[in-house]
């Protein structure tokens, strides 16, 4: 007995063996793909200077208000980078302080239109023909009917024009399309055999949702959420640059490119700080998610 | 051919399907895929439903599995009517005694689940009382029975071949210790060699536990290996229902006759066995709109005035040969 249960000690560490294993093969697919590697270490090194602000960047006081009228508008050179304002601010700096609000602001979005709309999407796929399936879609459908911009400027418009309110804003808009993606996945796996084998065995509906379809519909929920990610902070740089999202001085990325647009192209240093630096977050967030699609789509 | 074993007795039946109906309703009509349909299953034997597609086994064994619902007519397993209670308000210990393999192995396990999680979770519904340790040794137990190794178990379906993934299904169905499969062609998307690893795999464990089958298939080859009785159904309907012998030694219905001359044979040895006269013509017709009288008839070369009129019974012509034809049905 007692030499059986170690051979099952043995076994469920064998366990561990293949699923680090896997994790090994997922991590090649992953790096095989140079850009998917560029994609990671650009997205890593804009995570660490995001967290990190305050120490990466040479003037975190100009982040925030912060007004010294004898460096305003100091073109580029080797103390300020990307130049300085109209307040004498560091651009660099406020560039900086505008990714970790970016990062601030698609992890929250993210962390609420991800599991909201996955699990409404495989109950209304689940259960497609059934009330279910008809109260969130046509529900989702509102959403989706009106443009995604102008829902979120006219969500905005009626709240307090804030950053919170212009999270609201984008999440709502927002998680539709994943409900939408998720139902039409799961409403096609829940015929398939295996899925009837697990009914067949007396598995839950509830345990058949959660543990044998989403597994399979994992893959690509999140490579979009990645490259959904990217579109995040467009639109919440288009809201705040149309004024409706992030007020000054709040170092957000659109709402510097609105603030400092004015000043194009006299001062033509001020915009190319935050428009680069939005590309910079949307490309390396585009790489990372095309690197998560071939992780998956080689399994 | 497979001799019927010692627990088999034919009194005692442990499924019974009565005037079975199922109707689909389609854009274009309502297909009429199992049109009353009766059969026994006796415990512990292999029954075989054979038919071209769309002659309604699938449809058939899948009422009984729960998938769909009788539109008319019933299903009684141990006298509970299970042919209105679709599969997920059927109570535990019937799903536990009626599991399925499916046709496809690549389809009926879980891209995602390995080997050791596909089986645990049987054990682990029907089991609940079993801590890690126990579902374990009786994963392994499983395993060494069906014929793989603890090297299979954490291996991802796409890892292993066919039949080995048909072998993990069957493990899968036999880890609720069933009474009843239903072996939905289970060996028709496998190669050659795997599928006679499937089928003596099948043997022994009717042989081990006492198993009753349902046997869907078109491969006569497979049907002549492992089954004891064959019901042969055309267009939803029954048309022959007898031993295996007996079909195969004297098929009485021209469907019948016409199946099993089509099988396709390599030496003139084997293709003597095999009844002539009848060759294979014409397509299954419509579901939606089938031939009146008898449903064969339209390709049937035997075919008299009296077909188009009459529906021709099912009836007893040797003893345990029941068939529906007019040419054996003149003395009524």
């Amino acid at each position: 007995m007692s030499n059986t249960s170690k051979d099952l000690i043995f076994v469920l560490k064998k366990e561990k063996e293949m699923k680090r294993e896997r994790l090994k093969r997922a991590w090649f697919r992953f790096k095989r793909s140079k850009l998917a590697l560029t994609g990671l270490i650009l997205f890593s090194a804009l995570l660490v200077m995001a967290v990190f602000a305050e120490s990466v960047t040479p003037y975190p006081k100009h982040a925030e208000t912060y007004v010294n009228f004898k460096m305003r508008f100091h073109p580029p050179d080797l103390n300020h980078l990307l130049g300085t304002d109209h307040l004498g601010r560091d651009i660099l700096t406020r560039v900086i302080f505008g990714f970790r609000l970016a990062f601030i602001m698609i992890g929250i979005v993210i962390s609420i239109v991800l599991p909201v709309g996955t699990v409404l999407g495989l109950v209304a796929g689940y259960y497609k023909g059934r009330w279910p399936d008809y109260a969130v879609m046509r529900f989702a459908d509102v959403f989706v009917s009106i443009p995604p911009l102008i829902l979120a400027l006219s969500i905005c418009a009626i709240l307090e024009p804030n950053i919170v309110n212009a999270m609201i804003a984008v999440t709502l808009m927002w998680w539709p399309w994943y409900t939408r993606m998720v139902y039409s996945m799961t409403s096609a796996i829940r015929d398939e055999p295996y899925v009837w084998a697990a009914r067949a065995l007396g598995v839950r509906d509830v345990s058949i949702m959660f543990k044998e379809i989403l597994p399979n519909i994992l893959g690509p929920v999140l490579t979009k959420a990645t490259l959904d990610a990217a579109w995040v902070i467009l639109i919440g740089s288009a809201i705040s640059f149309l004024g409706l999202g992030a007020q000054p001085p709040t170092p957000d990325l659109g709402t510097m490119v609105s603030e400092y647009m004015v000043y194009f192209p006299r001062y033509w240093w001020m915009i190319i700080g935050p428009t680069l630096g939005i590309a910079v977050l949307i490309m390396a967030f585009n790489l990372l998610g095309d690197g998560l699609r071939e992780v998956f789509a080689g399994e | 051919m497979h001799e019927p074993h010692e627990a088999m007795l034919y009194d005692q039946v442990l499924l019974k399907v009565e005037h079975l109906k199922r109707y689909f309703n389609t854009p274009k009509g309502t297909v009429k895929a199992v049109d009353d349909v009766s059969f026994n299953v006796i415990k512990g034997e292999t029954l075989a439903l054979v038919g071209e597609s769309g002659s309604g086994k699938t449809t058939t064994a899948n009422v009984i599995l729960g998938r769909y619902t009788a539109t008319d007519g019933s299903v009684f397993y141990k006298d509970v009517e299970i042919g209105s209670m679709p599969l997920t308000k059927r109570p535990l210990w019937l799903r536990r005694e009626i599991q399925v393999v499916f046709q496809d192995p690549a389809t009926s396990l879980n891209p995602k689940k390995t080997v050791k999680d596909i089986i645990e979770t049987a054990i682990r519904i029907h089991y609940p009382k079993l801590n890690k340790y126990e579902r374990m040794e009786r994963l392994l137990e499983l395993l060494d029975y069906i014929g793989l190794t603890e090297d299979h178990l954490f291996k991802l379906p796409r890892e292993l071949g066919g039949g080995e993934k048909q072998l993990v299904a069957l493990a899968r169905a036999l880890a609720t210790n069933p009474t009843h499969l239903i072996l939905d062609e289970p060996t028709s998307s496998l190669d050659v060699s795997a599928q006679s690893r499937i089928l003596s795999t099948l043997l022994k464990i009717q042989k081990d536990r006492g198993l009753t089958y349902i046997l869907i298939t078109h491969d006569l080859a497979v049907v002549k290996n492992i089954s004891h009785r064959i019901n042969v159904m055309y267009l939803g309907k029954i048309v022959e229902t007898a031993p295996v012998d007996d079909i195969f030694g004297e098929p009485l219905h021209p469907y019948t006759q016409m199946l099993l001359s089509s099988i396709p044979t390599i030496s003139e040895e084997e293709s003597k066995m095999l009844p002539k006269g009848v060759e294979s013509r014409g397509e299954i017709p419509s579901a939606i709109d089938p031939p009146s009288g008898c449903r064969f008839r339209t390709r049937c070369p035997f075919v008299m005035d009296v077909c188009s009129k009459e529906e021709p019974p099912l009836k007893e012509v040797v003893t345990r040969h029941f068939v529906a034809c007019h040419l054996h049905n003149k003395n009524v």
